[in-house]
C-alpha cells in the first residue's frame, strides 16, 4: 500500500504537510503535496486531512 | 448520544445502511454551520453536524506543528463582544473561551517608513505618506468622507475604479488594495465600491478585534460541546454525498463514515460547503435556472498566498501592510498574542499575498516574488534565525473566502428547507468568520420561525 496524490486535485493547501505526524509531506516548491516514502508509515491521517480529497491509498 | 436508536434501511443497491432521525443535518463544521447548529440544538431541535475532515471547524481551525498552533484559515475574531461569533457562544451557554485585545499596533511602510494607523486622522496621515501633494491627500480624504457619510459609491464600481476617479498615484491605490485584499482575498479591481465602504463602516461602528487562546478551533469545540449537551452530534470523518430533495423539498442527506453509509433523515438540511458544493449535492436538476446562472457566474472563490515564517530573534511588533512590496499585502506578528503556541524562544509571522490575478496565476511564481518581498522588508531575516515553516495557498476549494466580498448569494436556495451558511454567503458588510457566522444566525431564526423543534421526540 501507498499513499497516491491527484496532483490535479490538489491545491497546496498545506494541511497535509501540516497534519502528518512524521512530518513526511512536503509542497515546496510546486505547492503539489509530496510524500517522503522514507518516513510514511501510511497512517492514513493526510487522506482524511484533506479537503481536495487529493489523497488516496492505492 | 444525541440520536435515534440507529435502524438499518435497505437501499435499492441491497446495501444496509444506518439511519438516523434528526430535524437539522448540517454539512460541514465551518464557523457558519456550527453557528447555525449550536442556536438550532440550543433552540431543541435534533441537531447533526457531518465534517468530512478528520478534524473540525475548516479553515477555522488549526493543527499542531512541529511545536507550533498553525491555523488553517482564520485565527481572530474580527469584532469582540461585538462579534456574531461571540454573541452565539454567549446565547448556547457554550464553555468560556480565553482571549486577548488584538492590542499591537497597526503599521503601513510607505517611504521605507514605518507609520502607524491610529486614532482620528490616522487614515489622513498614511494617505499622505504615499501623496504627490497636500490637494491629492485631501481629495483622498474627501471622498472617503462623502463615501463614508454621505453617498455610499455604486456596486457598479470596483474599489480601484472608485479611486480613480480621484487619483491614479499607485502608492495610494497599493494602501487600499493591502486593505481590501488583507481582509477578504479579493483585489481592489475586483472588489465593490459601495461593499467597502460597508465593510468599513462595520468595523468602524463594532468592538475591536479578540485573539483566542487555541484558535477558532477552540470556539469551534466551545460550540461542538454545546451541540452535545443538547444531544446533538459533531460526526468528523463523516463526508456528505448527497442531499436528499423530493418534490423541491429537502429531506435529509446520505453520508459515509468509515466505509459505511449512513442516511441522515432530516426536515432541514444546512449546508457549509459552499453554493457550487451544495449544488452538486442535491442534484442541477432540483435547482432552476435563474439560480444556477446566479451561483455560476457570482460565485467565485478568493485566493491568497500564505505564508508562516518562524524565527529565533522577534522581527516584527505590529500588524504590518507594506503597500510597497511586490505582492505581499500583510505581515502578522501571530506568536504575540498566545506566544505559548510556538516552541519557547520561536517568533512566528504570518505573511499574506493575494495574486493580482485571482483566476490565473502560478503559485511558483507568487513564491518567487515573496521570497523577494520577504528579502527587502527584513533584511535581518536571516540573521534573526528566520526560515519558513510554511508555505500554501487559499484557493478552489480551500479558499480565502467561498464567494468574492460583495457577490454572495442569499442563504435561501429555491429547494425548501435547504439552506447554505458560510463564507459563501455572506451578508453584505460582514467579512470572513464574521460573515460566515451571520449567516448561520440568520439561517437558525429562520428555521425557527419556520420549524417547531422535535424536542427529542420523534
Amino acid at each position: 500500500m501507498s499513499i497516491d496524490i491527484d496532483e490535479a486535485m490538489c491545491t497546496g493547501c498545506g494541511c497535509c504537510v501540516l497534519i502528518c505526524p512524521e512530518g513526511a509531506v512536503d509542497d515546496l516548491p510546486s505547492f503539489v503535496a509530496r510524500i517522503d516514502e522514507d518516513l510514511c508509515t501510511e497512517c492514513l491521517e493526510c487522506i482524511d486531512g484533506c479537503p481536495n480529497q487529493a489523497l488516496g491509498v492505492c | 448520544m444525541g440520536c435515534d436508536r440507529a435502524t438499518t434501511l435497505t437501499t435499492d443497491k441491497g446495501m444496509g445502511m444506518e439511519r438516523i432521525e434528526a430535524d437539522v443535518a448540517v454539512i460541514g463544521s465551518g464557523v457558519g454551520g456550527m453557528c447555525a447548529a449550536a442556536l438550532l440544538a440550543h433552540g431543541g431541535y435534533r441537531t447533526i453536524v457531518l465534517e468530512g475532515l478528520s478534524f473540525p471547524g475548516g479553515r477555522y481551525s488549526c493543527i499542531d506543528y512541529k511545536g507550533y498552533r498553525i491555523a488553517t484559515g482564520g485565527h481572530m475574531v474580527n469584532h469582540g463582544k461585538d462579534d456574531p461569533i461571540v454573541q452565539t457562544l454567549v446565547e448556547v451557554d457554550a464553555p468560556v473561551i480565553e482571549v486577548k485585545d488584538f492590542n499591537v499596533p497597526i503599521k503601513y511602510r510607505i517611504a521605507g517608513k514605518d507609520l502607524e494607523l491610529e486614532g482620528k486622522g490616522g487614515l489622513k496621515r498614511i494617505v499622505d505618506a504615499a501623496s504627490r501633494n497636500e490637494a491629492e491627500t485631501n481629495a483622498v480624504m474627501a471622498a472617503m468622507y462623502t463615501a463614508m457619510r454621505k453617498q455610499e459609491p455604486s456596486d457598479e464600481l470596483s474599489l480601484k475604479d472608485w479611486l480613480h476617479q480621484v487619483t491614479d498615484n499607485t502608492g495610494i491605490h497599493n494602501i487600499f488594495q493591502c486593505q481590501a485584499a488583507a481582509f477578504t482575498g479579493v483585489n481592489a479591481h475586483d472588489f465593490p465600491a459601495g461593499e467597502f465602504v460597508r465593510f468599513l463602516r462595520t468595523y468602524g461602528r463594532l468592538r475591536g478585534t479578540v485573539v483566542p487562546k487555541g484558535t477558532g478551533r477552540a470556539i469551534i469545540e466551545a460550540m461542538g460541546t454545546a451541540i452535545e449537551g443538547k444531544r446533538g452530534q459533531v460526526l468528523t470523518t463523516t463526508r456528505a454525498s448527497e442531499i436528499l430533495v423530493q418534490d423541491g423539498v429537502a429531506k435529509g442527506v446520505i453520508a459515509e463514515r468509515k466505509g459505511k453509509k449512513l442516511h441522515i433523515e432530516a426536515t432541514v438540511v444546512i449546508s457549509n460547503v459552499g453554493p457550487r458544493k451544495t449544488i452538486e449535492l442535491a442534484g442541477r436538476q432540483n435547482f432552476e435556472e435563474g439560480y444556477l446562472n446566479r451561483v455560476a457566474e457570482d460565485v467565485k472563490p478568493s485566493a491568497a498566498m500564505d505564508y508562516i515564517i518562524v524565527s529565533d530573534r522577534p522581527l516584527l511588533d505590529s500588524l504590518l501592510f507594506t503597500p510597497e512590496a511586490q505582492r505581499t499585502e500583510s505581515w502578522s506578528p501571530t506568536s504575540l498574542f498566545w506566544p505559548e503556541e510556538a516552541p519557547e524562544g520561536k517568533h512566528v509571522i504570518e505573511g499574506y499575498a493575494a495574486p493580482l490575478s485571482t483566476e490565473d496565476y502560478d503559485p511558483r511564481e507568487e513564491y518567487e516574488v515573496f521570497l523577494q518581498d520577504l528579502k527587502q522588508e527584513f533584511p535581518m531575516f536571516e540573521e534573526c534565525g528566520g526560515r519558513i515553516l510554511l508555505a500554501r495557498q487559499f484557493c478552489g476549494d480551500w479558499p480565502v473566502n467561498r464567494c468574492y466580498q460583495g457577490y454572495d448569494p442569499p442563504q435561501e436556495t429555491p429547494i425548501t428547507f435547504l439552506y447554505n451558511v458560510g463564507d459563501g454567503v455572506k451578508p453584505s458588510g460582514w467579512v470572513g468568520a464574521s460573515g460566515a457566522a451571520m449567516s448561520g444566525r440568520w439561517v437558525a431564526e429562520e428555521v425557527k420561525q419556520r420549524l417547531r423543534p422535535t424536542n427529542g421526540i420523534r
